[in-house]
């Protein structure tokens, strides 16, 4: 088995009195694509958040590629090749297309502005927005602008991939290029982590599935097996209609 | 010091905190239901003493109905002022509404402080006093105007807090404040809450104006120190919060006149007398932005 | 096509300033002029601020006020050269903003207003304080930049700060920090997720921003040879900000051009007294209102000066 790149070991993050992670631990090998689903409130932004620098961990360490990730700062860790995507599309309004993929493409000094622009230039074609290089980002539909924030993830050329629900409210044919995104990503190397609540998008791209449930995590297994366990089962379709409907819950 | 002495300080202390507790309450409320610090805050409490002075002095109506004309006045403006300035923001008819919202409520302290010295010139007024001559609290000898005002203060601020608890409409403030777009979808016209909110704060503002005119003088830039009060208050209380308001008003209050007597050096104790407020909002801010008795929002 | 033509309005501008002191302009007019070219410093370096990283501050009339007094006092206490102590003042400004810039780091909107104004009136009350070392509210006196009866040196050497300052921003704006900057206004959490530093743009932001402040403080100090508290006050402030504004303050460029215009107009209606700030003040509502991009941002659209997706 190769060495793992992502190592979650114990994780746990409190808000108050409130429990959003509680233990957490599972490894990802390179070039994984992994599914991360559970309801509502499960953890599975936290758990994003946690592993892109946003929040510090409470408990438990996380580690990428060997060195330490947890309570390192955002932008230290998009440089060490994390990218992770926001579940509200975040992109730079009021500057260009091309702007928004040069803000990342530049953050590397010896970056020349040139070369940035003639990267940036090949991906918005790779993602059919070439023509609206000169618009605003405020202007585009909200499925371009969650296409334009893969790009941005491009450019940054990241090894590790956290996507928080992309596919909400886009266009068929929008969503199939972001597929092929996807899948070429993983074509190249890149591992990618997914939260969706698309249960065709988490089947259809996911090998392997992560099932939280309160802050804990409740599955870590194939696909398949994954969507037939009761627990999953359980957390999602819940009293009335799961596995253990009618039953007394345990203390 | 004697304890005597120590008592009235400590009385004046509490009827600074009530005039401060009145001029920050109107901040309070603004921020709570429109989400802005207004920055002219400090010059609807001008108008407000203008107001009463020319409603009083000039037309020589008796002092509590001039209060009350001045109340009114300053509700209508601030209604107006929503209407204008500050619904745009809401209708989704400004770009960054948080950076229109602090500049535009600077632009209109330019606005209404010049217009005031334009109109009025800088000279100070004296309006006519709610009640001359001292009183006497057991040992205790405090000047009467000071104490009739700050008790038709509080009398203001009991009316406040009933208004907000017991009628519908404070209930509606209460309930745009904490969400207004739920409050929307329960039928509340949360555009006229914004606008009642805006005229409250500044018939508040212009209240403590009106009351504290005769005290301390009216002038066109007599909002400028006041309202650096009212927003040490504000902050030290918690954004929004109206009980912590008033207890962070009393808490600046005593404050400000034990840290002027407790430094050795007089001179230089008095002349930095603003300035401990100041540090104290500093140090919240920067420690906790909630305040002392606030809730923690989401940074940002 | 468009990039050479808003070159050649600034060029243009720039020969007209150069020369008109020199076309008999007068001495009252040029001495105005000059005035204006130390608001425009000031109501540029705080564009900076609030157009481009989208962070308003209230503290940039003290750290103007630092610089100058910084000047002013060692140049009268201690006696050191004028060239010395017109630096010093905007080291000081510098190092005072990189404090406060750092401690205001994770404020935003109305507490960095607040907070900003704060720091500013502590700083005036402490120098009215301190009486002994600043002469309070009376004010300092401060050595004339260059003796002698012409207005003429000192014109031309705030002009030529202001063109150092807008030059230096330009070129830092114009660079790929330039691009973090405006991120960041945009969305500080996107910038941080793709790499931009976030903490340490918004400081170098602040802090070149209050230096250049210090800057125009310190000349000011030794053109007016007074420095007194209320050139630090709030309503020193409010100039900045209409100036800013009224000029254009999403562009360096506006926003100077706003301070020199505001200046000038405001000794043009001296006659109208008090009543020319409360127009500034009505002017800048109504331009926050209804053409944010202010007189200069729609001038320069009108005449097709602009490019880029604005």
């Amino acid at each position: 088995m190769s060495a793992a790149q992502l190592v979650a070991d114990g994780i746990g993050k409190r808000f108050g009195g409130l429990v959003a992670l509680d233990r957490v631990s599972f490894e990802i090998v390179a070039g994984e694509r992994i599914g991360l689903i559970g309801p509502n409130g499960s953890g599975k932004t936290t758990l994003l958040n946690v592993l892109s620098g946003f929040y510090p961990a409470d408990a438990g360490a996380a580690s990428f590629e060997g060195a330490r990730i947890d309570g390192q700062a955002p932008a230290e860790l998009a440089r060490r090749g994390i990218a992770r995507s926001f579940q509200v599309t975040k992109v730079f309004r009021r500057l260009s297309v091309l702007d928004n993929l040069l803000v990342p493409g530049l953050t590397a000094w010896r970056t020349s502005r040139q070369a940035a622009s003639a990267r940036a230039t090949t991906i918005l074609e790779q993602l059919e927005l070439a023509r609206l290089a000169g618009e605003r980002a405020a202007h585009l539909s909200g499925g371009q602008a969650k296409l334009l924030e893969f790009g941005r993830l491009m450019m940054l050329e990241p090894r590790l991939v956290l996507l928080d629900e992309p596919f909400g409210g886009v266009h068929p044919d929008l969503k199939r290029l972001m597929y092929d995104t996807i899948r070429r990503w993983n074509a190249g190397g890149v591992t990618i982590v997914l939260i969706s609540h698309d249960m065709g998008a988490i089947f259809g791209l996911c090998g392997r599935v992560l099932a939280l449930r309160n802050g804990e995590l409740i599955a870590d297994g194939r696909a398949e097996a994954v969507r037939d366990d009761p627990e999953v089962l359980d957390a999602y379709l819940g009293d009335h209609y799961g596995p253990h409907a009618g039953e007394e819950r345990p203390a | 010091m004697s304890t005597v002495a120590l008592g009235e300080q400590v009385l004046n202390g509490l009827i600074i905190g009530a005039f401060y507790a009145l001029a920050a309450l109107g901040l309070s409320i603004i921020f709570g239901v429109l989400k802005i610090v207004n920055f002219a805050h400090g010059e609807l409490y001008m108008v407000g003493g203008f107001a009463y002075y020319v409603v009083a002095g000039a037309l020589g109506l008796a002092p509590p109905l001039a209060l009350i004309a001045a109340f009114v006045l300053l509700f209508l403006l601030g209604m107006a002022i929503e209407w204008l300035l500050i619904r745009p923001m809401h209708e989704g008819k400004v770009e960054r509404p948080d950076e229109y919202a602090i500049m535009i409520t600077f632009g209109l302290a330019i606005l209404l402080q010049n217009l005031m010295l334009s109109v009025f010139g800088p000279w100070t007024r004296r309006p006519p006093a709610l009640f001359r001559g001292r009183v006497e609290v057991g040992e205790l000898v405090v000047s009467g105007d000071r104490l009739a005002a700050a008790a038709l203060g509080g009398l203001l601020i009991a009316l406040l807090v009933y208004l907000l608890r017991a009628t519908l409409a404070g209930k509606a403030i209460r309930a745009v404040s904490q969400d207004r777009e739920t409050a929307a979808v329960v039928g509340i016209d949360d555009r006229l809450v914004g606008m009642l909110a805006f005229g409250l704060g500044s018939a508040l503002a212009g209240a403590a104006g009106a009351l504290m005119g005769p005290v301390f003088l009216v002038y066109p830039t007599m909002g400028v120190i006041p309202v650096i009060k009212a927003y040490v208050v504000v902050v030290l209380g918690g954004l929004g919060s109206v009980p912590g308001a008033i207890l962070g008003a009393l808490l600046l209050g005593q404050v400000e006149n034990l840290a002027t007597v407790l430094i050795p050096d007089t001179t230089r104790a008095v002349a930095y007398k603003d300035a401990y407020g100041l540090v104290l909002l500093v140090l919240v801010l920067l420690l906790r932005p909630q305040g002392l008795f606030g809730e923690r929002t989401r940074s940002l | 096509m468009r990039r050479h033509r808003a070159a050649l309005a600034g060029a243009f501008l720039l020969v007209v300033l150069l020369v008109l002191p020199l076309a008999g302009l007068g001495a009252y007019w040029t001495y105005i002029l000059a005035i204006g070219f130390y608001y425009a410093i000031l109501s540029s370096s705080w564009s900076l601020l609030v157009g481009y990283v989208g962070r308003i501050s209230f503290a940039h009339a003290a750290f103007a006020g630092l610089g100058a007094y910084t000047s002013a006092l060692a140049s009268t206490g201690l006696g050191w050269p004028i060239a010395l102590t017109i630096p010093l003042g905007v080291v000081v400004a510098a190092l005072v903003g990189l404090v406060i810039g750092r401690l205001c780091l994770d404020l935003h909107g109305a507490y960095l207003g607040l907070t900003t104004i704060a720091f500013s009136e502590i700083l005036r009350i402490a120098i009215t304080a301190e009486y002994d070392v600043t002469r309070g509210s009376l004010g300092l006196a401060a050595p004339l930049l260059f003796t002698g009866d012409s207005r003429l040196p000192h014109y031309y050497t705030l002009l030529a700060a202001l063109l150092a300052a807008l030059g230096l921003m330009w070129l830092v704006l114009r660079s790929r920090i330039g691009l973090f900057f405006n991120a960041i206004r945009e969305d500080e959490e996107a910038a941080a997720s793709v790499g931009v530093r976030v903490a340490r743009w918004k400081l170098v932001a602040f802090t070149l921003s209050s230096a250049l402040a210090g800057l125009a403080g310190g000349l000011y100090a030794h053109v007016l040879q007074l420095v007194a508290p209320s050139m630090m006050s709030i309503g020193e402030m409010g100039f900045i900000l209409s100036m800013a504004v009224i000029g254009g303050f999403h562009n360096i460029f506006y926003a100077a051009l706003g301070g020199i215009l505001l200046e000038v107009v405001l000794e043009a209606l001296r006659q109208i007294g008090e009543w020319r700030l409360t127009l500034f003040g009505l002017v800048v509502i109504v331009i926050l209102r209804y053409s944010p991009n202010g007189v200069f941002g729609t001038l320069a659209r009108g005449l097709g000066l602009e490019r880029g997706p604005r």
